[in-house]
């Protein structure tokens, strides 16, 4: 997701708004690159992921709806999360702005300056 | 939280699979190994790659990297290998598929009703909401009475399920909540054993 007006639909797992910097994690090697406020992307979780989910602002995956564990795991926090999102990974491009939605599914850049958004 | 066993890489590395990220004293806890023995073993772990110690949250704890993980399985498949665990195994994974899709859709209808309420229940849950959860666990021992058969580290996830259940009684963040040994953490853990150790991915 290069440009900012660009927006994301899937399902909207766990209800809420959040705003942070998309950070794209493919695997454990990877979590000390999270850092509060964070937008995780990923696949898909597993226990491990767990504790991510209380440190970043929301949650997008490409696999998994809204039964899924990742969705369980979500609510508990309090963060919006929209899953199933298909090659999430290769759309969101890594330190872009994001704004997620996981009461309505959607993911869009956030606008580069006011009136300019989607 | 399972009888002693002898202390192993393949359960050091495999609980830290399963806790996902974990101090000393619970990865040793997870399968009953000596505490002293259990650091040993993290610490030869950290030091050939498969584990990382770090502070994560205010605490320090230790989690397995891709290569631990990736050690993690082929210990695993050794294991289920030498035991010919394989068909039992696979059978109750089959079993548990459904039991899944019925707990995770549970968990959400309650998370779901208590996020419209704006706040959870201050006298426990309904009769019905008891059953299922209740079910699922007893459905749950059946099948672990045959996995501990070939595999005695399957031990302890159903006395763990109905303590949940029991606990939720009085308080229901005890069927959903992340900050204890829950329904569904300890669900989300056996489901996570069962994958890995019949090497499925996600």
């Amino acid at each position: 997701m290069d440009h900012a007006s660009a927006v994301l639909t899937r399902i909207g797992a766990s209800p809420g708004t959040a705003c942070g910097t998309a950070r794209t994690v493919q695997s454990l090697d990877q979590f000390s690159a999270v850092t509060p406020g964070d937008v995780l992307v990923c696949r898909t979780t597993d226990p491990a992921w767990t504790p991510l989910f209380g440190v970043v602002a929301a949650v997008i995956t490409e696999t998994g709806g809204m039964l899924s564990h990742a969705a369980i795991v979500a609510r508990e926090y309090g963060i919006p999360a929209v899953l199933g999102i298909t090659d999430a990974l290769t759309r969101i491009t890594a330190g872009t702005t994001l704004m997620v939605d996981g009461t309505h599914g959607t993911v869009h850049g956030k606008p580069a300056s006011p009136g300019a958004g989607p | 939280m399972t009888s002693p066993q002898q202390p192993s890489m393949m359960l050091t590395l495999h609980a830290m699979r399963l806790l996902g990220f974990a101090d000393t004293e619970s990865v040793a806890e997870r399968f009953g190994q000596d505490p002293h023995h259990a650091e040993r073993l993290l610490i030869d772990a950290g030091a050939k790659g498969w584990a990382l110690r770090s502070s994560f949250g205010g605490t320090r704890g230790w989690s397995l990297t891709v290569a631990g993980r990736t050690e993690n399985e082929r210990l695993l498949a050794a294991e289920l290998d030498s035991t010919g665990g394989y068909a039992v195994v696979t059978a109750v994974h089959a079993k548990f598929a459904p039991l899944n899709a019925d707990v995770v859709a549970a968990c959400s209808k309650l998370q779901l009703h208590w996020l419209a309420d704006g706040d959870q229940p201050n006298g426990g849950i309904d009769e019905q909401t008891h059953q299922t959860f209740a079910q699922a666990a007893a459905s749950l021992s059946d099948l672990e009475v045959r996995l501990t058969a070939v595999l005695s580290r399957f031990g302890g996830y159903a006395k763990r399920l109905e303590q949940a259940v029991a606990n939720a009684a009085t308080e229901p963040a005890w069927l959903t909540a992340t900050d204890r040994d829950s329904f569904h953490r300890v669900w989300f853990e056996l489901h996570e054993d069962l994958i890995a150790t019949l090497g499925i991915p996600r």
